[in-house]
Formats: structure tokens, C-alpha cells, sequence
């Protein structure tokens, strides 16, 4: 049964550590949408 | 009038003509013919009313949630504002320190996941803790994995019987407690989300932990307790007593052939989970039969007020979002479009419920509406309750995340399941869950905006930021994760053995309960279609991954839309921007939400309930 523990928990964690990963990816594409921001406003955000 | 006549009142019956005229005419009672649309005046004068009571209520609210946001003075502060500091202090919180939309999202994971965390150990423990009083066991671990999922992720979705599996510390401190924190999660996403829209040129959203804190504090502690006395002083049990046993009037015969001459009463705390469950869309029974049961739901002013309490918050949050962004009209325009949507479903919920079944007219069944009968499709109703309140209920509880029932959605007929299934295909943007469904809403403004801004050629914009291609890759994303993880996990489960051997009912009624297993734990609604049986490991991890995927796969690009909007440079208003507060735009965002929702499930809507109409009716 504690094996079964740590495999449910287990997978919680990797879910968690996955959704991190979108944040990141979120985050990564965010400069992409900045810039474009920046050319057509022609300078400061 | 002679002294104690009998007078019965016949109801008014509304015809709205039949759905598929001259197609069939199986009752042969003269006038009442299956198919045929029909409502009671009572039945519209109850939902009108319902309607009109929301209405009323979403102004006075939403004011005073726009206040708790803000951070304005409310009556509350003199009594809670002493307990806010408090709660700063030991947290080590500093209300004053902004975060961008990346620290708060973080915050919102390792929160949640702590969260997941303590209603796990608390199920896998309980036999070892207190308030135990029936010595339940440790729940299994993929029940206990399914359950915490369920209740961290606001979906409460319950695989378990609540009174033969929780003890009352595990339904208090864990499911509870998870009500409250679940609830002020989404309503803490979505204040961060308008102050992303009504902010510019900013980096920061606000901060996660005030916005749960007040959340919970100021909104939905209070709103709860004043619930719960109500629920408790009309016979919604409140104890943590141990089950009764009581002698039966009249001795009966199980399946076994054992006489049974007495009856247990499950007892405990279910007015505070009860107020709760309904008031933060959350939707988890004290019992198993939720508020169909008597001490959940015991009289029709509490049915009425459950129902009230599933939709209060969300449409509240709209004009709560108005007064953010500064333009009520903005609210009211969001509120107006889901309210359409709602009002259509209920009453073609009722409609369709209204109509019959011709399986049961062709067995001579009467359904027609008298004095001494609701009439109508009554299986899996409560009497007390009728069609109507069930017909307000099932769409109410799958238009917001929330639920509960009151009524078994799977003896509802074909049309009538169709209907609580697509509320939730829509995404839960009809009110939705506690801030999750107005943050999925304004996505879809977003694509309505932008949408609308290519069929005219101009740049989009909404309340004044340009709507650009990082927003669209967000919306995207937020709009075609659900269908995906609906769509594959209900495959999934068709296709192996483990998922068939769930399935009791053949064809496309079967079908029909699985997509709606995965539908609503997808959509974190956590309403269950029923007959299907669900609480095996395959069911339990699965449906646990749909419901992670449901709640923080949508919250976290939520919040970097939000991030990349709050960055932008105020656009003025011009004459080309598209207006968004006026009834065009509420019908264009109905159209969006429709054709959307549409486009990504009515091939496996035909396959479930569709064709399980046309079998009916032939």
C-alpha cells in the first residue's frame, strides 16, 4: 500500500513539475509578444 | 365552501407545440400527445422567478466583492480586518508587494499542491484520527488520489459514497476546508486576470495570497455561515452524532430474502459542507445522493436557495468585473450573454423533461400534468421537487462548475441529458465555476474581440489593448485543451477493458455516460451522469489527470494572458473600435461560445444522446 502511496504522489508531483513547464513556456513566448509591442509603439513599454 | 371540501387546482399547461409534429402519438389520451412541448405556468412562473432573483442580487454583491479587490473599507473591516492582519503576520505575507503573473501562478501551484497533499494523507489516515464514529478504514489510494484531485481542483467529483466511506474529520477538514480554499483560488485567478485588463503599462497583477485571503475571508466565510443557519434551521442536520438506527413502520425483504425491520440514518455535519459546496460552485455531497437527499435538501425554500447559492458568486463576478475595468456596461454585457445561454437551457431542459418519454406512454403511463401529478419524464426526480426545479437545478449546476444535483442526469430523457451535457461542453463559461467561469468567458471575449477585428480588417482590440498574437496563442491553448483531454481520455476508456467494464448501459446511453464522466471532471464540473461505475483505479487515475489538466492547465496560461495584457500601452477608443457592451456583441459572444463548443463535441454528441433520441422516439 505505501507503494501505491508514492506512485499517486509520485504522479501528483510529475503533473505538477509538467504544469511548471507550461509556465515556462508561457513565459518563454511572452518576449515574442513584448517586442512586437515595443516596434509599433516605437519604444518604451 | 363545504368544510374540508377537497379542492383541486388544475395547472395552467402551456403548449409550445411538438418537436417533431405528426411524428408520433403514442399516448392515446386525446389532447396530450408525447413530444409535445408543454410547461405549467406554475413550472415558468418558478424559473422566471429564480431568474429574476439572480438578477437582482448580481449588483448588490458584485459592488461589494469589486470593494473586497480593491481593497476598500466594507462593513466587514471592523470585525475581519483585525483577523486579515493576523493571518499576514503568521504567514509572513507582506499585502503591500505585488507579484507579476509568474510568481502568482507559482504561488497558486504549491499551494494547491500542499493542498492535494493534506486531503490525501487525511483519507489514507483516518482510521487512525478522531471523529471517526462509524470506524471507517483508510480510503484506497486511487479513491484517496481521485478524491483530493477532486476537491484541491474545485472539481468534487466523487467516485465514493460520502456517508459509507469519510469520517466526519476527513469531510470537515479535508473536503471542507479544500470547499473554501478551492473556491477562493479561482475567485484569487480571476482578480488577477481583470486587474490584467484593467491596468496598463504595468508589469504586476496583484498578489495571490491577498486575494485568496480576502477571498475566503470576506466572501465566502461569511456568505456560508449566514447559509448554513438557514440550511440548519429548515432541517439540514448539523451533528456529530453517530448513525441511528430506527425500527421500520413496516418490516420488508432485501434482494437476499432477509426480513428487515430497521432502517440506518446517516448522520453528521453536512449544513457546513452543504452552504459551501453550493455557494463556491464546488458541488461535492455530504451524501451520496447529494441534495436529492432529505437532510441535504429538505424543503423547497432550501432547494430553492441551493439553487440560488450554485449560480450567487458567478454572476455577481460580472459586474464585480465592470466595476474593476470601470465600465459597468462591460459586466452587464457578459452577464446578459450568459444569462441568454441559461435561460434557453433551463427552459428547453424543461421542455424536453415536459414532453415525456414514448417508451413509458406506450405502456399506458400517464404523463400528463395534473392536480396530483407533475407529469412529464419523472424518473429519477424528486416529487417534491417536480421538473421544474430539477429542470433549474441541472442546468444551473452543469452551467456553473459546480455540481450538485438534485436529480439523476441520467434518467433525464436523451434531449434533456443533452442539454446538461452541452453546458458543460461549453467550456463552463455560462457564470461557470467561482472566477474560473468569468476568466474562461473573457477568453472567449478575447477570441470574439479578435474574431470580429479580422472580418472587419482591423487591428482588435479590447478595453484598450490591442489583441495580438501571443493573446491568440493563449486563447488557443485555453480553448483546445478541454475538448483534447475530453475527447482522448473518453476514447481512451472505449477502447479498453478497463474503461468497458465501467460501462453498464449499453449503446449510446453508455457512451453518453462516459463522455459526461470525462466532460465533468474536465471541466472541473464534478456532476456525475451516474450508472456508470467509476470508482476503479482506471476510472480514478484518469479521471484525476483530467481534472488536473481541467483546473491548472487553463489557470496557468490564464495568467500569462493576463501577464502580457497588463503590459500593454492604453490604445484610445477610435471609430473603428469595436464596441463591446452593446447587444451585437452580446450576440456575436453567444455565437463564439456556440460555434466553438460546437465545433469541438458535436460529433460525439451525435454518437451519445442525439441518436439515443431518434432511438427513443422510433
Amino acid at each position: 500500500m505505501i507503494m501505491d502511496d508514492i506512485i499517486y504522489i509520485g504522479l501528483a508531483v510529475i503533473f505538477f513539475v509538467l504544469t511548471w513547464g507550461l509556465l515556462k513556456m508561457c513565459d518563454v513566448l511572452q518576449p515574442e509578444a513584448d517586442k512586437s509591442i515595443e516596434e509599433k509603439s516605437g519604444g518604451k513599454v | 365552501m363545504k368544510k374540508n371540501q377537497e379542492v383541486r387546482y388544475e395547472p395552467v399547461v402551456l403548449y409550445f407545440g411538438n418537436y417533431f409534429p405528426g411524428t408520433f402519438d403514442l399516448l392515446d389520451r386525446g389532447t396530450f400527445k408525447t413530444g409535445d412541448i408543454r410547461m405549467t405556468l406554475n413550472g415558468v412562473l418558478q424559473i422566471m422567478f429564480y431568474i429574476v432573483v439572480l438578477t437582482l442580487l448580481a449588483k448588490p454583491l458584485g459592488a461589494f466583492m469589486a470593494r473586497i479587490y480593491q481593497r476598500e473599507k466594507t462593513f466587514l473591516d471592523p470585525l475581519l480586518g483585525s483577523l486579515e492582519r493576523i493571518i499576514y503576520r503568521i504567514a509572513r505575507i507582506n499585502p503591500d508587494e505585488e507579484m507579476d503573473w509568474k510568481a502568482n501562478a507559482l504561488a497558486m501551484l504549491i499551494f494547491n499542491f500542499l493542498g492535494f497533499l493534506v486531503v490525501y494523507a487525511l483519507q489514507r489516515m483516518q482510521q487512525f484520527l478522531p471523529m471517526n464514529p462509524q470506524g471507517f478504514g483508510a480510503v484506497s489510494p486511487d479513491s484517496s488520489f481521485n478524491t483530493a484531485v477532486s476537491f484541491a481542483s474545485n472539481t468534487n467529483w466523487q467516485g465514493y459514497g460520502g456517508e459509507t466511506t469519510m469520517s466526519y474529520l476527513t469531510q470537515m477538514l479535508a473536503l471542507t476546508v479544500q470547499n473554501f480554499i478551492s473556491a477562493a483560488t479561482g475567485m484569487a485567478v480571476l482578480a488577477l486576470f481583470i486587474r490584467g485588463i484593467a491596468r496598463h503599462s504595468a508589469k504586476t497583477l496583484g498578489n495571490f495570497w491577498v486575494d485568496m485571503t480576502r477571498s475566503t475571508l470576506y466572501i465566502l466565510l461569511p456568505l456560508s455561515l449566514v447559509f448554513a443557519l438557514i440550511l440548519v434551521s429548515q432541517g439540514v442536520i448539523q451533528n456529530n452524532s453517530s448513525y441511528v438506527s430506527v425500527p421500520l413502520l413496516q418490516s420488508t425483504v432485501d434482494t437476499g430474502g432477509v426480513t428487515v425491520t430497521n432502517q440506518v440514518l446517516a448522520m453528521g455535519p453536512a449544513a457546513s459542507q452543504i452552504a459551501i459546496k453550493q455557494l463556491g460552485t464546488n458541488g461535492g455531497g455530504f451524501f451520496n445522493v447529494n441534495s436529492a437527499h432529505p437532510y441535504e435538501n429538505p424543503t423547497p425554500l432550501t432547494d430553492f436557495l441551493e439553487m440560488l447559492a450554485i449560480l450567487l458568486i458567478p454572476a455577481a463576478l460580472c459586474y464585480t468585473f465592470g466595476k474593476m475595468v470601470k465600465d459597468t456596461r462591460q459586466g452587464w454585457a457578459i452577464f446578459a450573454a450568459m444569462m441568454l445561454i441559461l435561460t434557453v437551457a433551463i427552459f428547453s431542459l424543461y421542455g424536453f423533461e415536459g414532453s415525456g418519454n414514448p417508451k413509458l406512454a406506450a405502456l399506458h403511463v400517464d404523463q400528463q400534468s395534473t392536480s396530483m401529478s407533475p407529469g412529464g419524464n419523472m424518473e429519477g426526480k424528486e416529487v417534491r421537487f417536480g421538473i421544474p426545479n430539477s429542470a433549474i437545478w441541472a442546468t444551473a449546476t452543469t452551467a456553473a462548475s459546480n455540481g450538485s444535483v438534485n436529480a439523476m442526469h441520467d434518467s433525464y430523457t436523451p434531449l434533456g441529458g443533452f442539454v446538461a451535457l452541452v453546458m458543460i461542453h461549453l467550456g463552463e463559461v455560462v457564470f461557470g465555476g467561482v472566477g474560473s467561469g468569468l476568466y474562461g468567458m473573457l477568453v472567449f471575449v478575447i477570441v470574439a474581440v479578435f474574431v470580429a477585428g479580422l472580418l472587419v480588417g482591423r487591428t482588435p482590440e479590447y478595453l484598450g489593448h490591442k489583441i495580438e498574437a501571443y493573446e491568440m496563442k493563449m486563447a488557443s491553448i485555453l480553448i483546445l485543451i478541454m475538448p483534447i483531454t475530453v475527447l482522448v481520455l473518453t476514447a481512451l476508456a472505449l477502447v479498453t477493458t478497463a474503461g468497458k467494464a465501467g460501462i453498464f448501459n449499453p449503446g449510446p446511453h453508455g457512451f453518453s455516460e462516459i463522455l459526461y464522466v470525462f466532460t465533468s471532471q474536465a471541466n472541473n464540473n464534478g456532476s456525475a451522469f451516474a450508472g456508470a461505475s467509476v470508482n476503479t483505479p482506471f476510472y480514478n487515475l484518469t479521471g484525476g489527470v483530467a481534472m488536473l489538466i481541467g483546473r491548472y492547465w487553463l489557470a496557468v496560461p490564464t495568467l500569462a494572458l493576463s501577464g502580457s495584457l497588463v503590459q500593454k500601452k492604453l490604445v484610445p477608443a477610435g471609430e473603428g473600435t469595436l464596441p463591446t457592451h452593446t447587444p451585437l456583441f452580446i450576440f456575436w459572444l453567444i455565437a463564439v461560445v456556440l460555434i466553438v463548443g460546437a465545433l469541438n463535441f458535436l460529433p460525439a454528441l451525435a454518437l451519445g444522446p442525439i441518436v439515443e433520441h431518434f432511438m427513443m422516439i422510433h
